[in-house]
């Protein structure tokens, strides 16, 4: 835990007067020209990704956006959270915290239902 | 010699398009007499809305001075006379310099959506209005009023919208309302952190929070949190299926008291975006997105097999069903995982206004119009889960059997004649200070 590196999800990436990180194309955004996560999945380094406070939903579309195409590469999400740990601000409302995690294992189930290489049986079961 | 004649046709070959050209100007303008100037000038200064809705064949309505509004105004339950309504207020607004007056007073049934809609054509034509003046010598000055209806609800709304400014004293009670006001964005912003659509979240929360307030119910963190998701989910769709690369939300809640005396909140809301429809936006991409859309023509080749000369249903509608389902997405291939943001939505709403399941004059409704088709949901099809654990997935069938290879229930996708020239989402759920306290310790 002590050696990742961190990575500080800036208030200003929610947009104009905006508590809440959303859209797919500003979580693309926010990857490809902010924090760079296709450099760094590549590199030796752990990460903590921090959300700050005052953050009160944390949209699956961004989270998507954000880090599906490290999911991908990772394959699984073991790997991926060997790579990138998502944690909160400190001092952040404990009750918040627990809907932020709800919002990031919502999102995370959806990663996983694109990751299934499904045929259309099992894709409308 | 052959040099005069050839300049001699040249010059009748001129004169003979410049009267042409005269010609269908005169034409033009007896069409509209007496705003040859407005129109001459304004033409190449038409707002992107106004361009998008002559290119779906609005504005070509004869002009009226007096436009009457159908007795149930509502793209989700009357289409084609909303459309029609809709189409003639758009021509007036466009095609003349005269002043004009909407109509309600044969108006039974309103709703959001419909009401909306011409709100956003009134603002855009308001603010073309404005631009025009600021630029030329010659003014428009159009005056556009209402009469009101005789049903009072209608009025109701049509004053919290700002359409009349008073409401004919017809009851003892006074309207009581909130309007969250007519909110648009645009995606065309470059820099995430210029983006609205998480302060326009902001806007919708604090106004169901404000809504809720007045039944002494106020939004916890849990409920702020689902409320901002939802938005954002449902805004980002929104926005993916815009041509103009915008969208639309407003929004309007009622207080009114149940027998008891208890207090009961009429929540409604709407999100529109114009361009192409959902089914539109999957067969234009079906080349890129063939895996997805392999899939949902073999579940439509599953449905079709169970068509009756009394049951069946179009390609568009039932397209626009596959749609809602998680997991699909038309840009499936761009990045692989997309499309979950309606059918959260739809979760949500209709567990916000599960009053419905308890007392039937109060069933939520969400309406997904979309091109010409109507997807209806309420308390009795609603979604449900699919799967378990990690894998679950959220379907909505709009069947009894809960089974989305059964063909749904006609009252609850419906395919109509004519064609919405976008995507409307419409939501209208009840709440009390009883049954929210239920669903937040549900949910």
């Amino acid at each position: 835990m002590a050696d990742r590196v961190t990575i500080f999800l800036d208030k200003e990436w929610r947009g104009t007067k905006s508590t809440t990180f959303t859209g797919r194309p500003q979580g693309e955004q926010v990857r490809d020209e902010k924090v760079l996560l296709d450099e760094k999945d590549l590199d030796s380094h752990n990460y903590e990704v921090v959300i700050p406070n005052d953050t009160t939903a944390f949209n699956s579309s961004f989270y998507l956006g954000l880090f599906f195409p490290s999911i991908e590469k990772f394959k699984t999400l073991v790997n991926f959270d060997n790579k990138y740990l998502v944690v909160f601000e400190d001092g952040m409302d404990e009750k918040v915290k627990e809907k932020l995690n709800e919002d990031i294992e919502d999102s995370r189930r959806q990663a996983m239902n694109d990751l299934e290489d499904l045929d259309s049986d099992g894709f409308w079961s | 010699m052959k040099d005069r004649i050839r300049i001699r046709t040249r010059i009748e070959k001129r004169r003979s398009e410049i009267e042409t050209k005269r010609k269908a100007n005169k034409q033009d303008n007896n069409l509209q007499p007496g705003i040859s100037a407005f129109l001459f000038l304004s033409r190449p200064k038409r707002t992107s809305l106004q361009r998008f809705f002559i290119a779906n064949d609005f504005g070509v309505e004869s002009v009226l001075i007096n436009i009457q509004c159908p007795k149930e105004f509502s793209l989700t339950d009357k289409l084609e006379p909303s459309l029609v309504f809709i189409k003639k207020v758009f021509s007036c607004l466009i095609n003349s310099n005269k002043d004009f007056v909407l109509d309600f007073s044969k108006c039974k049934k309103i709703d959001l959506g419909a009401l909306m809609v011409l709100e956003i054509m009134v603002q855009d034509y308001q603010q073309f209005q404005e631009k025009f003046n600021s630029s030329y010598y010659y003014k428009v000055n159009k005056g556009i009023s209402s009469k009101p209806s005789t049903v009072w609800e209608v009025n109701r709304i049509l004053f919290a919208l700002g359409f009349i400014t008073h409401i004919p004293a017809e009851k003892p009670v006074k309207a009581e309302y909130l309007h969250l006001s007519l909110l648009t964005t645009s995606k065309a912003k470059s820099d995430v952190r210029e983006n609205r659509k998480g302060w326009i979240c902001t806007k919708i929360r604090d106004f169901v929070d404000m809504s809720l307030k007045a039944s002494n119910v106020k939004l916890n963190s849990d409920s702020r949190n689902s409320l901002d998701n939802l938005m954002g989910e449902i805004l980002n769709n929104a926005e993916d299926h815009s041509e103009l690369n915008n969208f639309y939300v407003d929004g309007v809640s009622f207080k009114e008291y149940d027998d008891e005396g208890k207090t009961i909140i009429e929540l409604n809301l709407a999100i529109v975006n114009f361009g192409f429809s959902i089914y539109e936006g999957l067969e234009g991409t079906k080349e890129q997105n063939s895996r997805i859309y392999g899939f949902l023509n073999d579940l439509y080749n599953t449905h079709e097999d169970q068509f009756t000369k009394r049951k069946s249903f179009s390609k568009e509608s039932l397209f626009t069903l596959y749609a809602l389902q998680e997991g699909v997405s038309r840009f499936k291939f761009e990045r692989k995982s997309r499309g979950t943001g309606t059918m959260s939505f739809i979760r949500a709403f209709i567990s916000l206004g599960s009053l419905g399941t308890e007392s039937p004059e109060h069933l939520s409704k969400l309406n997904i119009l979309s091109g010409k088709a109507n997807v209806k949901c309420d308390n009795v099809f609603a979604p449900f889960p699919t799967g378990a654990g990690e894998r679950v997935r959220h379907r909505l069938s709009l069947n009894k059997e809960k089974d989305l290879k059964i063909l749904p229930d006609q009252n609850y996708l419906v395919t109509n004649e004519s064609s919405f020239p976008g995507t409307l989402l419409q939501v209208k759920i009840f709440m009390s200070e009883d049954h929210f306290d239920k669903v937040l310790e549900k949910n």
